[in-house]
């Protein structure tokens, strides 16, 4: 397999989810962002408006594909063909740049949960997401990337920690790391740990893409629900990513209560000014 | 050692769907009893958060009527009755329409299950293919022999239905962008409606007996002179020429061929 520098990052610098509500900017116009993420499945129809935006925004900008739905760590159900044919046809039609998805599981039985769920980090489910994700390259004919998930509960069985589990699945199955640093904080507060030392446990040359989203607070619980403005233990947290990890291609992430693409474009504009303040240092 | 993974993700989707999680709980996650109890019930809101979301976009009208917090507490008894089965969230809700007419909290709303029906058509149409408006010269070179032997296609958007209620009416007046007169003729026709989506927008018409038995048929591959025949027996003076010249012109009918 290629080195992950080369075939794993073929995006650099700042780009937004592109949701509905902003079609309209991204086809009268061409705003100021370096590449767009989509959701995979919203994109899965035979044709329709979705599809016409992106094929329009395609000419101008890389697309990165993020699936939600693949379910890749559901044990109790081979991998559903029918959705990772789908996968296959739209990056056929796209040519994305990236594609990536979430280390999770969600399907049990014909039941989907439609949910990110964590998996146990155990040698059992390593191997297992191994072979899965190694399938799923095989059918795209490409590397992907996998995210490291929101989490309000860990398991008792677990004998890894997630990075250390991510680290050991990238190096097995030749694919990258998609580091939600959000998703990190959120569990930091969740699980009760420090997240900066995790930061070590991540080799730079198997992350290919990073994501920031803002999240809610319920109490004592942090919600992963990517409506709001990134926080400011996050962007701090970034930053020491950056500073240890590089420059990375990093994603504004925001999917509820979205605002108007003049936020995103702040939001990116952030993002953009922490890249550089390392470079200042 | 027997294999985990499975029992694990059972015993964790169980807990979802449980109201008050069990001893089992606390055997599967670190923390105490009652944390895991309020963890997991982050868990339960964002699953029923994402089905609610993704019916509501399928079902805007139904969800209008019903109000939104009545339509998350339907999706939560749907979705136990008729489980998504798919990851992509578009195609969560196809049976809603079967759902309401036996849900006993909506079934003073008569109408209801075959509004969700005509809405279930809209939403598959928005991911239908794509398909260029029909050239009319082609038409012009079918010689007059072969004529009622043409089968017409339809757009494959299209989609008909038929009802005692005035659905199309009751959709347009619940659009957020209608501007009339928010009310309901009770004379106002029934009987067939079509979706169609000539390019991006799906639209919703109204059809006579006549013409919805002749786009019926042609949905069966009928041939033009079996769809006429259709069309005559519920009104003799059913006129094809024009009817079909505007169908073309709409983009409802796309395509023929000549057996």
């Amino acid at each position: 397999m290629k080195t992950v520098a080369s075939s794993l990052r073929p995006l650099a610098g700042v780009g937004i989810g592109l949701r509905a509500c902003h079609y309209q900017e991204f086809l009268s116009g061409v705003p100021q962002v370096d590449w767009l993420e989509v959701h995979s499945e919203n994109y899965f129809g035979d044709g329709g408006y979705d599809l016409f935006v992106l094929d329009h925004v395609r000419q101008n900008y890389p697309v990165s594909l993020h699936g939600v739905g693949l379910a890749l760590g559901s044990a109790s159900d081979a991998l559903r063909d029918g959705h990772l044919v789908k996968l296959k046809r739209l990056a056929d039609r796209v040519q994305p740049a990236l594609v990536s998805e979430h280390l999770c599981w969600g399907v049990l039985g014909e039941r989907h949960l439609n949910d990110l769920l964590p998996i146990p980090y155990t040698e059992e489910a390593l191997q297992f997401m191994v072979a899965r994700v190694q399938q799923v390259q095989e059918v795209l004919q490409r590397p992907i990337l996998i995210e490291n998930v929101s989490a309000y509960l860990q398991f008792r069985s677990s004998t890894l920690s997630e990075f250390e589990f991510l680290a050991e699945l990238t190096k097995r199955s030749g694919c990258g790391l998609l580091f939600d640093v959000n998703n990190l904080y959120v569990n930091s507060i969740n699980l009760a740990f420090d997240p900066y030392p995790v930061l070590n446990v991540i080799s730079p040359g198997q992350v290919g893409e990073i994501h920031l989203a803002g999240h809610a607070r319920m109490l004592d619980v942090l919600v992963d629900d990517h409506g709001s403005r990134v926080c400011d233990p996050v962007w701090d947290l970034y930053e020491a990513t950056c500073a240890r990890l590089g420059d990375l291609p990093t994603l504004i992430e925001w999917d509820a209560d979205i605002p108007p693409l003049e936020v995103l474009l702040q939001e990116a504009a952030l993002a953009r000014e922490r890249m550089q303040i390392r470079h200042a240092a | 050692m027997p294999p985990d993974l499975p029992r694990v993700q059972a015993g964790f989707a169980a807990e979802i769907e449980l109201a008050q999680s069990s001893a089992e709980a606390e055997r599967l996650f670190c923390g105490s009893g009652e944390q895991i109890q309020r963890r997991l019930g982050v868990y339960r809101s964002n699953q029923l958060m994402n089905l609610s979301t993704a019916l509501q976009g399928a079902y805007p009208v139904v969800a209008k009527l019903v109000g939104q917090d009545f339509f998350a507490g339907m999706t939560r008894e749907y979705s136990r009755q008729a489980p998504s089965t798919s990851g992509d969230l578009n195609q969560f809700g196809a049976s809603l329409p079967a759902f309401v007419e036996q849900f006993a909290p909506v079934t003073h709303v008569p109408y209801l299950p075959d509004l969700a029906r005509l809405e279930w058509m809209v939403h598959r149409a928005f991911y239908a293919a794509d398909h260029a408006r029909l050239d009319t010269s082609r038409l012009a070179g079918v010689p007059a022999n072969d004529q009622s032997q043409l089968q017409f296609r339809l757009h494959p958007a299209c989609a008909l239905m038929r009802s005692e209620y005035p659905v199309a009416r009751l959709w347009e007046i619940h659009q957020d962008d209608f501007k009339g007169e928010f009310a309901v003729d009770p004379d106002e026709p029934c009987g067939w409606t079509l979706v169609s989506r000539p390019r991006f927008l799906a639209q919703v018409w109204s059809m006579d007996e006549a013409s919805g038995a002749f786009l019926h048929a042609l949905t069966r591959n009928a041939s033009l002179a079996d769809a006429l025949a259709d069309a005559q027996a519920r009104d003799s003076g059913f006129d094809p020429g024009s009817r079909l010249a505007r169908w073309i012109a709409d983009g409802v009918i796309v395509d023929f061929s000549v057996p």
